[in-house]
């Protein structure tokens, strides 16, 4: 037991020693907050510097909330030089939408951005909406009036609509700043015309938007609960995976990393010389296992603080810890089973192969089936998912998943434990006959 | 050059020939076909081939003149009340229903009724487009042409007569290499950064520089490394590639701005990454300490990616136009801005200079830099001696 202590005495204090350890562990997850943020706030800044005169948002809202009694006329303003006046009458507006408009909201409004021009060559769009201010929306009778308007800084950009608009489809952005695949405005636009054709704001909005969501109903008895929690399995299931994932990631590089380079530089056959591969391998896991521990809790940990944070600043999100015992009772078990088993797994990779880069390429091949319990969550109860449960690769993942749904019988648990330990216990066995520096795969087959 | 073929068929052949390699080679592509093969075969073994029906209570579905309720009929069945709807349910003989409630005018809401299966997504945009063309049934011929026909939308800047015209194509084209691109330096570089260090660490090292040059054993094992990498990527993304320039070719829209600019800036950013990567493996003492180096040179090269959002916003941005004339990053700045639509002329031109010049700047350094790690072998360099190196005082 002294020799397994003294070798992860070791690995922890090599570890620790190494300058890369603490940029990794303190100054990258700085390093990337501050990127990011950086790229968040360039890219919100340039975002309101390009905000539309409305978005879709303030005026679909405005549109559908709106009680205003119109005034027919009163909200049509009269393009300022355009001779047609808009001959596109509505048709079939269903008694129900007729008389409820929408209120237009201030120029005031934080919503409302820069207003665009419009130069209306067909007298389709000289009806304004009630809840498009009018100063949001400014016409010109020429191209050349309104270029003066954007280099004036009037408006930001203006639509250029042809005379033969319905037929030929296509309009003309002018702007001080091209961005063809962003268009914010676009929308607004649509909204304009399909006001001038429907003449109705209610059945506009509806255009605009014909479905803002669906309510779904179960109908089957007793099934309205149970997709409730299947959805809210995908969720556990998905966490779960990410987190495993990214643990076994990391663990994983430093275990193949200090197999292999002993394996390279062949200190290994030195050491095997006074310490059986098992305690080795024993003390390797245990000095790794401390060291991801105390990166994990210090990420997870600052994570876990700034989402508290920002929940408690929006006072929006209530968390429900409404899960049963013997899920988190199973997370902890078998995630600490997972993670030890597969750590050792990747300890026999890193035995096995002769360098750093073939063994993560086997490490991604290893982690591959813990995807596989994601796809079985909407049969939790299911004989799929019960194999997944008992597999044991897979029964990190699976297992908690079926916890959170219902209570698993012990003798299920007690197997998929059984089975983990198994395969742990038979990697340490292996590991043994395969440290060997030269070693191939025809080698670890024959043996 | 007889040596740089020598040393390339030797590096290609020997890591080919690797057990591990042709494991990885094939056995990722099983690996994949079987995972989505079980996801396709999921989503056929749930597939319900019922009708959907609806409950119109706001006076949204046109019975007459609506060419939807014609083309829909099969898929959605009309009931006047819930109750039916329900009843129909229950019988099995429907899949679900919709009702469209009195305030959808308001709500913009639909209720979906289903008995114990999920409401599948591609189910609710049908009906969604549904609902769209009952809508639009509403209008006039002339004034629904207003609402369906308009675009496609023409650009044109200020004081500027060239008018835009984007692609979608373009677009998902350039973001799509773009992505592909970053894929490729992160599993390209660990080969790349191999190019000397194998041989530095089992010590052939001063063995192959008594019979070939520096150059000939860089170039020989970039060549072989390359084709390496070509063939691992020939094998997993050849039939991809091959269906995807296939249907281009068949939409005859072969986007030969795109292959120009991806040849033209394709090749000198590879050198500068061969060139990069092959000082970081002379430099470095061991693989570990130049992987880390490797891994910031990599973000490097990807960083316009994460200005997608400012390029998709305001292609011309300063930034973006600084990261288009860093010869690091203008291979991907100049693909994704070419993708967004607009990158003037000029910028393209002076950026490509900028791009060759310091390719073939940095490929001279590398050789230079191999030949003073080769001096102080085993050892890392510091600093000062790397800046004597690209200062060009070291011999």
């Amino acid at each position: 037991m002294r020799h397994v202590w003294l070798v992860a005495w070791y690995e922890l204090t090599t570890i620790l020693r190494k300058r890369s350890f603490w940029i990794m562990t303190f100054v990258l997850p700085f390093f990337f907050t501050l990127l990011y943020g950086g790229i968040l706030w360039l890219s919100g800044q340039t975002m309101e510097q390009n905000a539309p005169a409305m978005d879709l948002e303030t005026i679909l809202t405005v549109a559908e909330e709106g009680e205003v009694e119109p005034e027919v006329g009163a909200t049509a303003v009269a393009p300022a030089t355009v001779a047609a006046e808009a001959e596109v009458a509505p048709t079939a507006v269903p008694q129900s939408t007729v008389g409820a408009v929408a209120a237009a909201p201030t120029a005031e409004d934080d919503e409302l951005g820069n207003p665009i021009g419009l130069v209306d060559q067909a007298g389709v769009a000289s009806l304004l909406p009630p809840n498009v201010p009018a100063e949001m929306v400014l016409y010109f009778a020429t191209e050349a009036e309104a270029e003066t308007a954007v280099r004036d800084g009037r408006i930001q950009e203006f639509f250029v609509l042809p005379p033969d608009l319905p037929a030929d489809g296509r309009i003309l952005v002018v702007s001080q700043k091209v961005s063809p695949f962003y268009a914010g405005n676009n929308f607004l636009l649509r909204y304009l015309l399909a006001y001038n054709a429907s003449g109705d704001a209610l059945l506009t909005a509806a255009l605009m938007e014909p479905v803002d969501d669906y309510t779904v109903t179960f109908s089957a008895p007793l099934v309205q609960e149970e997709k409730q929690v299947t959805t809210f399995l995908l969720f556990v299931a998905g966490g779960l995976f990410f987190l495993f994932f990214f643990i076994i990631s990391m663990s994983s590089g430093y275990m193949l990393q200090s197999v292999v380079l002993e394996k390279e530089n062949r200190t290994m056959e030195i050491l095997l010389l006074s310490l059986r591969p098992q305690t080795l391998m024993l003390g390797k896991l245990i000095g790794l296992t401390g060291l991801a521990l105390f990166q994990m809790s210090f990420w997870f940990g600052a994570l876990i603080f700034f989402m508290v944070r920002s929940i408690q600043q929006a006072q929006t999100v209530q968390i429900d810890a409404s899960l049963p015992v013997q899920f988190w009772v199973g997370v902890a078990l078998f995630f600490a089973l997972g993670y030890v088993m597969y750590v050792t797994l990747v300890g026999v990779l890193g035995a096995a192969t002769p360098n750093m880069r073939e063994g993560g390429q086997f490490v991604m091949l290893l982690t591959l089936p813990l995807l596989l319990p994601l796809l079985a969550v909407g049969d939790a109860d299911g004989p799929w998912m019960l194999f997944m449960s008992l597999f044991p690769l897979t029964a990190p993942i699976a297992m908690p998943t079926r916890l959170a749904y219902f209570p698993v019988p012990a003798w299920q648990i007690g197997l998929s434990v059984g089975l983990m330990v198994l395969v742990m216990g038979i990697s340490l066995h292996l590991m043994g006959r395969f440290f060997r520096p030269d070693m191939r795969w025809s080698h670890v087959w024959r043996r | 050059m007889h040596n740089v073929w020598r040393v390339m068929w030797f590096e290609y052949v020997t890591r080919v020939r690797r057990r591990s390699f042709l494991l990885l080679l094939f056995g990722v592509p099983v690996v994949m076909v079987l995972f989505w093969g079980l996801l396709a075969w999921l989503a056929v073994r749930d597939a319900d081939t019922r009708p959907f029906g609806y409950v119109d209570e706001a006076g949204v579905v046109q019975e007459q003149g609506s060419v939807v309720a014609e083309l829909m009929a099969a898929t959605y069945l009309p009931f006047a009340t819930r109750v039916q709807a329900h009843e129909a349910l229950a019988a099995e003989e429907i899949a679900g229903y919709y009702v469209i409630p009195p305030d959808y005018w308001q709500t913009h809401q639909i209720e979906a009724m289903v008995w114990d299966e999920a409401l599948p997504t591609e189910q609710t945009i049908l009906f969604e487009q549904f609902v769209e063309q009952n809508l639009q049934a509403q209008l006039s011929a002339e004034a629904r042409a207003l609402v369906t026909d308009v675009g496609p939308f023409e650009f044109r800047q200020v004081d500027s007569d060239e008018v835009l015209r984007p692609s979608t194509i373009q677009f998902i084209l350039g973001l799509g290499f773009v992505f592909l691109f970053t894929m490729v330096i992160f599993s390209f570089s660990p080969y790349l950064l191999r190019i000397v260090s194998d041989e530095k660490e089992n010590r052939t090292m001063e063995l192959m520089m008594t019979m070939v040059s520096p150059e000939a054993m860089i170039y020989g094992k970039l060549l072989g490394l390359t084709a390496v990498f070509g063939t691992q990527m020939v094998v997993w993304g050849g039939l991809f590639v091959v269906v995807a320039l296939g249907s281009l070719v068949a939409l005859q829209v072969v986007p030969y701005t795109f292959l120009l600019l991806v040849l033209l800036f394709g090749v000198p950013t590879f050198m500068m990454l061969v060139a990069i990567m092959t000082a970081i493996g002379s430099v470095t003492a061991n693989l570990e300490q130049g992987q880390q180096m490797a891994g910031m040179v990599n973000w490097v090269f990807t960083f316009p990616l994460f200005f997608v959002l400012i390029a998709l916003v305001d292609p011309n941005n300063p930034l973006m136009v600084g990261l288009t004339f860093f010869p690091l990053t203008a291979f991907a700045a100049v693909i994704m801005r070419w993708a967004m639509g607009a990158t003037p002329l000029w910028q393209v031109v002076v950026s490509w200079l900028l791009v060759v010049m310091t390719a073939v700047w940095m490929m001279l350094l590398a050789v230079r830099v191999f030949r003073v790690g080769m001096l102080e072998y085993g050892q890392r360099l510091g600093w000062s001696t790397i800046w004597r190196v690209v200062r060009g005082g070291e011999k």
